[in-house]
C-alpha cells in the first residue's frame, strides 16, 4: 500500500501494476491528485484549470473497465496534466496569455485524445509562459497567472515555457504532464524542477490542437519522474496523424545495435563557464555514464550560428502565427514588458533573413549525421545554471557568469539550439543539487527517432542514481 | 578573408554592448539567457553578436518603419525596448549573412504539392 503523499511520486509502472491488480483504485489516485492540485497548485502558480468532478466518473469507469478485464495498458487510470496550449474540449485553453484567457475549443488535441484512449485521465491544464515565450520575455513574470514557482525553492522560477508541467510534476501534483518545446521549453523546466523530460524527434508526436508558435520547431513531449515514465507516455502519444502532415509513422521496433556498448560524446567545454555545482554534478554524471558506455571527451560540435538561426526562425514564424494580435496592438495585454514589444520586432524580420536561416539550418544536417555515425549520444548539462531567481531579469541572475569570455560559445546552449533546429530528440535528467537546494540537470541528445536509446540509457543512469526519486521539502 | 563565427565576436563585442544595452552582456552569459527564457528568439543568440558584413537596411530605417507601423501602440519606454530589439535583429542579420551559402543551398522548409 503506497501512502497517499507518495502516490504521485511513484513511477508509472509501479502504479500501473497496483491498478491492474486492483490494489490501487484509479479513483483514489485521481482524488489525491485533485487534492494536491487544489492545495499546492496555487502556491506554485502551476495550474490554470483543475478538471471538474467528471474526472472522478472517468476514474470510476476506468476502475470498472479494469475490473471487467478490459485493461488498456500502463496509463489506464493514471492522472496527468497538460500544458495550457493544448486544445481540450470542455476546458478553457489560455495559451498562458490574457488575450486568450477565455478561449475554448470544441475538440481535443491529438495527444489528449491519444492519452484518453490509453485510459489516462486529464486532471488539470497547467500554466505556461504566455504564448510559449515567443514574444521575447526576459524575466519569470511572463504568464497571465504569475510566474511559475519552483517547488524546490519558492524564491526561484520553475523554468519556461512549460512552467506548470515542471512544477506540477516536481511537486507530485500529477503523475506526468505534457509539455512543449520550441527551443528548450521541456528541457529547461525539467532541469530546474528536478524531473525527467523528453523532447521527441520533430514530427514524432502530432501537434494537432497545440498552439502554434513555430511550425518548423514546435514539439510536444512528456515531463515525468523518470526516463521509463517518459518512454511509457511517448509510446501512447507518438505516431502519424492525418491532422498534422509533419508527423512520422511510428518507428519499427529497433533491432539491438551491433555494438552493444554505446558511444557517448561530451562536447569540448561542456562544463566550462557554467555554475560550479553544474560543472561538478555534470562531471560526476560522466563518471556514471562511463560505467555504461564509452565516453569521448572534448568532442567539437559543428560550428554554425545556431543562436541567430533559431532566433530568426522563432521571431518570424512567431510573428506570423500571432500576426493579428500584433497588428491589432493586442500585445499590450501581455504580462511581460518585453512581450508587449517583441512581436513588433519579429514582424519586421526580413524574408531573406528567414530564408537564409532556413538554408543554414539545412546545412547543419550533414555534419550532425556524420557526428551521429561516430557517437550514439551527446551529453552535456541541461542548463548552465540552477533555476533562475524570481524578480530579476534573466541576464542579471548569476553575475559570476559575466566573466565568461565573449568568444566562448557554450556547448550547453549550442546543443539545445542545434538539437531543436535539427529536430533531434533529447532527454533531461536530474543529476544533483546546487545552491539553495536547487536541482541541476543532464541532457542527452541522439540522432532522430532514437528516443529508445535515450530512455534506455536514462533508465540505466537512474538505476545508478537517486536524484529522480528525491522530493522537494514540504510536498 | 573568410569571417568565421569565432573571429568576429571579439571585434564586435564593444559594438554589441553599446547597441544592445543590457542584453549586450548576454554574450558573456553564454547560455544563461537561453537558460532563462528558452523559447524566445530575443535571447537565443545570447545577446546578439553583430557580425562583419553589411545589413540590407540600417537600424534607423527599420526603426522608422516600426514607428510608423506600431508607434501608436507604444509609449516612449517601449519604443526604446523596440529599438533594442531591432538592433538585435540587425546584428543577427549580419551574423546570418556572414555565413556564406552557395546558390544551390536550399532552405530546410519543405513544400509538398500533395499531402501524404
Amino acid at each position: 500500500m503506497i501512502p497517499d503523499p507518495e502516490l504521485l511520486f511513484t513511477p508509472i509502472r509501479e502504479l500501473a501494476a497496483q491498478i491492474r491488480s486492483r490494489r490501487l483504485s484509479p479513483v483514489k489516485l485521481v482524488e489525491v491528485s485533485l487534492q494536491r492540485l487544489q492545495s499546492y497548485g496555487p502556491q506554485l502558480n502551476a495550474v490554470v484549470t483543475i478538471a471538474g468532478k467528471q474526472v472522478l466518473d472517468q476514474a470510476r469507469n476506468a476502475e470498472q473497465e479494469i475490473a471487467r478485464g478490459r485493461y488498456r495498458g500502463l496509463l489506464h487510470g493514471i492522472p496527468f496534466g497538460a500544458k495550457d496550449l493544448l486544445a481540450t474540449k470542455g476546458m478553457p485553453t489560455t495559451w498562458g496569455a490574457a488575450p486568450y484567457q477565455n478561449q475554448s475549443f470544441d475538440y481535443d488535441a491529438t495527444v489528449i485524445r491519444k492519452l484518453a484512449d490509453a485510459g489516462a485521465i486529464l486532471v488539470a491544464k497547467l500554466s505556461m509562459v504566455e504564448l510559449a515565450g515567443g514574444m521575447g520575455y526576459r524575466n519569470a513574470d511572463a504568464s497571465f497567472n504569475g510566474p511559475g514557482i519552483n517547488p524546490w525553492n519558492p524564491d526561484y522560477w520553475s523554468g519556461g515555457s512549460s512552467s506548470g508541467p515542471g512544477s506540477a510534476v516536481g511537486a507530485g501534483l500529477v503523475s506526468f504532464a505534457i509539455g512543449s518545446e520550441t527551443v528548450g521549453s521541456i528541457l529547461t523546466p525539467s532541469s530546474f524542477c528536478g524531473i525527467t523530460g523528453l523532447r521527441p524527434t520533430y514530427g514524432r508526436v502530432s501537434r494537432h490542437g497545440a498552439m502554434a508558435l513555430c511550425w518548423t520547431l514546435d514539439k510536444l513531449g512528456p515531463m515525468a519522474r523518470s526516463a521509463d515514465d517518459c518512454a511509457i507516455v511517448l509510446a501512447a502519444i507518438e505516431g502519424a496523424d492525418p491532422e498534422d502532415p509533419t508527423t512520422l509513422p511510428r518507428p519499427a521496433r529497433q533491432a539491438p545495435a551491433a555494438r552493444s556498448r554505446l558511444r557517448i560524446a561530451v562536447p569540448k567545454g561542456a562544463a566550462d563557464f557554467v555554475l560550479p555545482e553544474v560543472a561538478r554534478n555534470f562531471n560526476q554524471s560522466t563518471e556514471v555514464l562511463a560505467s555504461l558506455a564509452d565516453v569521448a571527451f572534448n568532442v567539437v560540435l559543428p560550428d554554425f550560428p545556431y543562436g541567430p538561426v533559431a532566433s530568426t526562425i522563432v521571431d518570424a514564424e512567431g510573428a506570423s502565427a500571432f500576426y493579428e494580435l500584433i497588428e491589432s496592438g493586442g500585445l499590450r495585454q501581455l504580462r511581460a514588458e518585453a512581450d508587449r514589444v517583441g512581436g513588433y520586432g519579429g514582424a519586421l524580420v526580413r524574408a531573406v533573413d528567414y530564408l537564409h536561416a532556413q538554408r543554414i539550418r539545412e546545412r547543419m544536417r550533414k555534419p550532425f549525421e556524420e557526428l551521429f555515425q561516430r557517437y550514439d549520444v551527446i551529453a552535456a548539462p541541461s542548463r548552465g545554471t540552477v533555476a533562475l531567481p524570481l524578480g530579476i531579469d534573466f541576464n542579471k541572475a548569476y553575475p559570476e557568469l559575466q566573466s565568461t569570455p565573449k568568444d566562448f560559445v557554450s556547448p550547453v546552449g549550442t546543443l539545445i539550439q542545434a538539437g531543436n533546429l535539427l529536430g533531434l530528440p533529447a532527454l533531461a535528467l536530474p543529476n544533483g543539487f546546487g545552491r539553495e537546494n536547487l536541482p541541476t540537470g543532464l541532457q542527452l541528445v541522439s540522432a532522430r527517432l532514437k528516443e529508445s536509446t535515450l530512455t534506455a540509457l536514462g533508465s540505466e543512469y537512474q538505476k545508478r542514481t537517486d536524484f529522480h526519486r528525491r522530493r522537494p521539502p514540504g510536498f | 578573408m573568410k569571417t568565421t563565427r569565432r573571429s568576429f565576436v571579439t571585434a564586435a563585442g564593444a559594438l554589441s554592448a553599446s547597441m544592445l544595452g543590457c542584453i549586450g552582456r548576454g554574450a558573456a552569459l553564454a547560455d544563461a539567457p537561453a537558460a532563462g527564457a528558452p523559447d524566445s528568439g530575443m535571447r537565443l543568440d545570447a545577446g546578439g553578436r553583430p557580425d562583419a558584413g553589411e545589413a540590407a537596411q540600417s537600424p534607423g530605417a527599420i526603426a522608422q518603419l516600426a514607428r510608423e507601423r506600431y508607434g501608436k501602440f507604444l509609449d516612449d519606454q517601449q519604443l526604446k525596448l523596440l529599438d533594442a530589439k531591432l538592433s538585435d535583429i540587425e546584428g543577427r542579420s549580419k551574423r546570418l549573412h556572414a555565413f556564406k551559402l552557395k546558390n544551390g543551398d536550399e532552405p530546410a522548409s519543405e513544400f509538398r504539392p500533395v499531402r501524404p
